[in-house]
């Protein structure tokens, strides 16, 4: 390959294969978290979906709008709260002190500046977003196959795992999508909860853009993001390619 | 509620309700420790206390810009803030207009696509959010 000057690949170079191995292992380190957080969220997210549609019927409106409710405050505000409750002088810790279940001034060293920490924050996030998609899909289902699976004499378990759950999965599919994708490019969580080893790629982008300038190196960064964004974006869309109200295309 | 059993009503209520107490704590501690006597934010509580707001209601460039978030009262600025509040009137009706328009476009090309096909037709009572999902061409 000819390297004009002008036109460089140094810094693709240099993050791909050369010495920007940091950069490399904090991609595969943001990734794990992402996914442990995609698939955490969603699963918790599943059950809560399930009980507005399948058991709180009439009231499951006013539900939502509880659920919901504390996402209408600020995004930084929620993360600074999660600051104040996790810090090593901070609610829990001191809630542990008074009831002595911990010798004063002991603090619990996971539960902030850790994996743990914006895991949960991240957690906390983005649990609306992804239980809202798997209740419009579990809404719009024909709520009769699952009765006329019944009738046909399988079980609860059989019929949720066998019904219900195959067609809800283009909104489970949703849902993971809406976490996976955000969080890859996820850095105010990390900077506010995250301590020095739990910076994720987004940091980096955001670090080469304003505290050490080098543009650079931040977009080869920020264009590997995006690759791994279209990426997901098409293999997920695939699944999402399909009818909500009769839920054909879940089915195998 | 055929679907799920009497334990299940009763696992997934509390589960909720659980979820729904986590999602509030960090909106319950932020109240909380606003009226709170101490200035560090930490058990146990040292008292009520309206100081706080005391402290952020006497600061002036506080207060000001919460007006100016509020409402651009400043007389000054009045044609613009008409001029302004018309654009935002004008393109929110105009984006109603065309959405409904596309809403029309999309049922009118889908109705030829889905007869033959049972429960395939979108009515328009058959959720806001439905439509987000099924991008593709019906199945």
């Amino acid at each position: 390959m000819v390297l004009d000057w002008a036109f460089s690949l140094m810094d693709w170079k240099d993050f791909l294969t050369g010495g920007g191995g940091a950069f490399r292992s904090r991609f595969a380190y943001s990734m794990e978290i992402t996914l442990l957080v995609s698939v955490v969220t969603t699963a918790a997210a599943y059950p809560l979906a399930y009980y507005l549609s399948f058991v709180a019927r009439r009231r499951r409106y006013a539900l939502l709008l509880i659920l919901l409710a504390p996402f209408f405050t600020s995004y930084l505000l929620r993360v600074i709260a999660w600051q104040i409750i996790l810090n090593n002088n901070g609610v829990v810790n001191s809630l542990l002190w008074t009831l002595h279940l911990r010798p004063h001034g002991d603090a619990i060293s996971w539960l902030i500046y850790s994996n743990f920490s914006i895991a949960l924050v991240l957690f906390y996030t983005w649990i609306p977003f992804v239980a809202l998609p798997i209740f419009v899909v579990l809404e719009n289902m024909d709520h009769r196959l699952p009765e006329a699976a019944a009738d046909l004499g399988a079980s609860r378990a059989a019929t949720f795992w066998r019904v219900t759950f195959p067609l809800s999965l283009p909104g489970v599919i949703a849902g993971f999508v809406f976490v996976l994708i955000p969080t890859t490019g996820e850095f105010i969580a990390p900077l506010l909860v995250g301590g020095p080893n739990n910076q994720l790629f987004g940091n980096s982008i955001q670090a080469f853009f304003s505290n050490s300038p080098d543009w650079n190196y931040g977009s080869v960064l920020a264009m590997t993001l995006i690759v791994v964004v279209v990426v997901l974006t098409l293999v997920f869309g695939r699944f999402l390619r399909t009818d909500l109200r009769t839920g054909a295309g879940a089915e195998q | 509620v055929r679907s799920v059993s009497r334990l299940g009503v009763v696992g997934l209520g509390v589960y909720f309700w659980a979820f729904v107490t986590f999602l509030f704590v960090p909106l319950v501690v932020l109240v909380v420790f606003s009226v709170n006597k101490s200035a560090i934010p930490a058990l146990p509580l040292s008292g009520f206390t309206t100081h706080w707001f005391h402290q952020a209601f006497g600061n002036g460039e506080l207060t000001t810009a919460l007006i100016r978030s509020v409402s651009a009262r400043t007389p000054a600025l009045l044609p613009e803030v008409i001029a302004i509040g018309a654009i935002i009137i004008a393109g929110s009706l105009l984006l109603v207009v065309l959405a409904e328009g596309g809403r029309r476009w999309a049922e009118r090309r889908l109705v030829g696509a889905n007869l033959s096909r049972p429960g395939g037709l979108a009515g328009p009572d058959s959720g806001a959010a439905a439509p987000m999902f099924a991008t593709g061409e019906p199945s």
